[in-house]
């Protein structure tokens, strides 16, 4: 580069071949071939699927399973409903208290279990599809090296197979449109 | 080409009728190129385009020309792309399988109206402009028959692909085929044997703001040198398109700033910080942010004129562009800038422009360069005139030029 930078009239060729033959000499610091791309992580995260444990009956349930609140009577006042009301609430507060209790406890439990089965459920989701997109990444970065060793009258080759068979794949298609019209 | 007597007289204008799929309100290369030429020929002569559309009612309506919408019947644009992108391993267009030609011919449609708008303008010259032109061309008879008019193909060829059949058929009955890039005519002359003298250079003339230099865009000043990085929004290009983005160049760029132009978002970043850029993101201001540039980086899917790669020659800062496009055939005919074929080439490349001598010395080829082919847009006019109606034309005082038909 430093002998190119002297001459007053530079073949942009030139520099790109010399650019070149320092790679194949050795220096690969940036990826050189086909890769797949990067962000596979990004099509998990925001494929469109909002998460279980986001789900708004799981938030109902975040937000309802203590009911200690409603068994308190709210009623105030000096009226005769009033006061029976509030008489009825401490009898049959202090008769069922234990039953009370156990029915806390049990929700508490339930809306924790859930919680935590709706967690696992995502993670088990992502961690899936993650392992599932990161094969098929090894995949293609497999399949592009497999290429690149090809000789290039056996990419031709290849290519050509290819190019077989999206004609007729493309015939296919074809048929299928044409029969769907006629059923029609 | 350029001695022949019959300057127009200003009374009757020679109309000049151009046939093509790439006009409208379509964004891509060939459709600005076709206006440009389009324009350029409106100084001489009246123009009218006949636009080939699937959908007559999505007709633009021009304010400058006048159109005449010829319906394309039973074209399917997609599977046309699927069979062309198969196709795309052919050496040559001849050697396509025939039923894949048959194919191909099928679901580009058929525009019959085409010679009926064709008799309607009675043009003194044609320009078919772009390769898709699913009409039969043969009406308009062969060179040298004395009754017919003139015809300059322009095929707008993407560089680095094979020749698409239908160019065979086009450049038979053409008298004169236009080129947009310099890889253009060496595909061309395989193709016609004989016809070299016929293939010339349009060598579009690109309009942009040369005093851009002396004013910088609000909101760069604060992030030093930066290179111009060249995406396209939404980023479902290519491959590439997509892996490379602003925020993984300063790494390797040591100290030197980025900016992006991602469609109608313009962003820079350092290191540290990423600013959009509170500017309108018109013309004007894209060349006052080319211009402050060490380089530009072109890493959208390669188009068939390679505008931006001149435009950047232009103002003199070398460019950087896929190898096996438009824009590599002219910043290699310019010696005005390099060229990639993968992520590693483009950090080699950008780093010996911004960090050894090279860049200076390719910009300053390549401004020399696009300024003698592209820069002038009077004598772009003059060719124009030379290449379609067959004469150079004195240069029309202002307000005598011709208009739409």
């Amino acid at each position: 580069m430093d002998a190119l930078s002297e001459n007053d009239a530079l073949d942009a060729a030139t520099i790109v071949e010399q650019l070149r033959s320092l790679v194949s000499e050795g220096r690969r610091e940036y990826p050189r071939s086909w890769m797949p791309r990067a962000s596979y992580e990004d099509l998990v995260v925001h494929d469109g699927r909002e998460p279980i444990h986001l789900h708004e009956s799981i938030y109902y349930l975040h937000r309802h399973w203590n009911m200690a609140d409603s068994r308190s009577c709210k009623k105030i006042g000096w009226g005769p409903q009033a006061i029976v009301q509030r008489l009825l609430s401490r009898i049959i507060n202090g008769a069922m208290s234990h039953y009370f209790a156990e029915e806390q406890m049990f929700r508490s439990h339930l809306a924790r279990s859930i919680d935590a089965i709706a967690y696992r459920v995502d993670n088990l989701n992502y961690a899936d599809q993650r392992a599932l997109l990161g094969a098929v990444r090894e995949d293609l970065i497999e399949l592009a090296c497999h290429v690149d060793n090809l000789s290039y009258a056996d990419q031709r080759a290849l290519l050509g197979a290819v190019r077989e068979d999206l004609i007729e794949l493309a015939r296919h298609v074809e048929h299928r449109l044409d029969t769907r019209e006629i059923d029609r | 080409m350029t001695n022949s007597p019959a300057v127009p007289s200003r009374a009757r204008l020679p109309v000049v009728a151009i046939v093509t799929r790439h006009w409208g309100q379509a964004a891509d290369e060939a459709a600005a190129a076709t206006r440009l030429v389009a324009g350029a020929l409106a100084r001489h002569a009246d123009v009218a385009v006949v636009q080939l559309v699937e959908n007559a009612g999505a007709t633009y309506f021009d304010s400058v020309f006048e159109i005449h919408p010829a319906a394309v019947h039973g074209a399917n644009p997609r599977r046309l792309e699927l069979l062309r992108a198969a196709m795309n391993g052919h050496a040559d267009a001849s050697g396509q399988p025939p039923a894949a030609a048959e194919l191909l011919r099928r679901y580009g449609g058929e525009a019959p109206e085409v010679q009926g708008e064709l008799k309607k303008i009675a043009p003194d010259a044609v320009v078919l402009a772009g390769v898709d032109q699913p009409w039969d061309v043969s009406t308009l008879g062969r060179p040298g028959d004395e009754s017919r008019p003139p015809v300059l193909v322009i095929p707008f060829l993407d560089a680095g692909l094979p020749v698409p059949a239908e160019i065979v058929r086009l450049v038979e009955h053409a008298d004169r085929i236009g080129t947009v890039h310099p890889d253009e005519r060496a595909a061309l002359v395989g193709l016609a044997p004989g016809r070299e003298r016929d293939i010339l250079p349009v060598d579009l003339a690109i309009g942009v703001n040369r005093h851009a230099t002396a004013d910088p865009l609000i909101g760069v000043a604060g992030f030093g040198e930066y290179v111009l990085l060249i995406r396209r929004f939404p980023a479902r290009g290519p491959r590439l398109e997509r892996s490379v983005n602003a925020e993984m160049l300063p790494a390797i760029l040591d100290g030197l700033s980025v900016a992006e132009v991602d469609g109608e978002t313009w962003r820079i970043c350092d290191d540290h910080n990423t600013t959009v850029l509170p500017v309108n993101p018109s013309g004007v201001n894209f060349a006052r942010l080319v211009a402050r540039a060490r380089a530009t980086i072109d890493v959208r899917p390669p188009g068939p004129v390679g505008t931006l790669a001149i435009e950047s020659m232009l103002l003199g800062i070398p460019a950087v562009v896929p190898d096996g496009s438009a824009a590599k055939a002219h910043v290699a005919a310019a010696n005005g800038g390099l060229w990639y074929r993968n992520i590693g080439e483009l950090f080699d490349a950008v780093r010996v422009l911004v960090r050894t001598p090279l860049g200076a010395v390719l910009a300053g080829q390549g401004r020399a360069y696009a300024q003698t082919r592209h820069g002038d847009i009077d004598d772009f006019v003059a060719r124009m005139a030379a290449l379609v109606l067959g004469h150079r034309p004195a240069a029309p005082p202002h307000g005598e030029a011709g208009r739409g038909a």
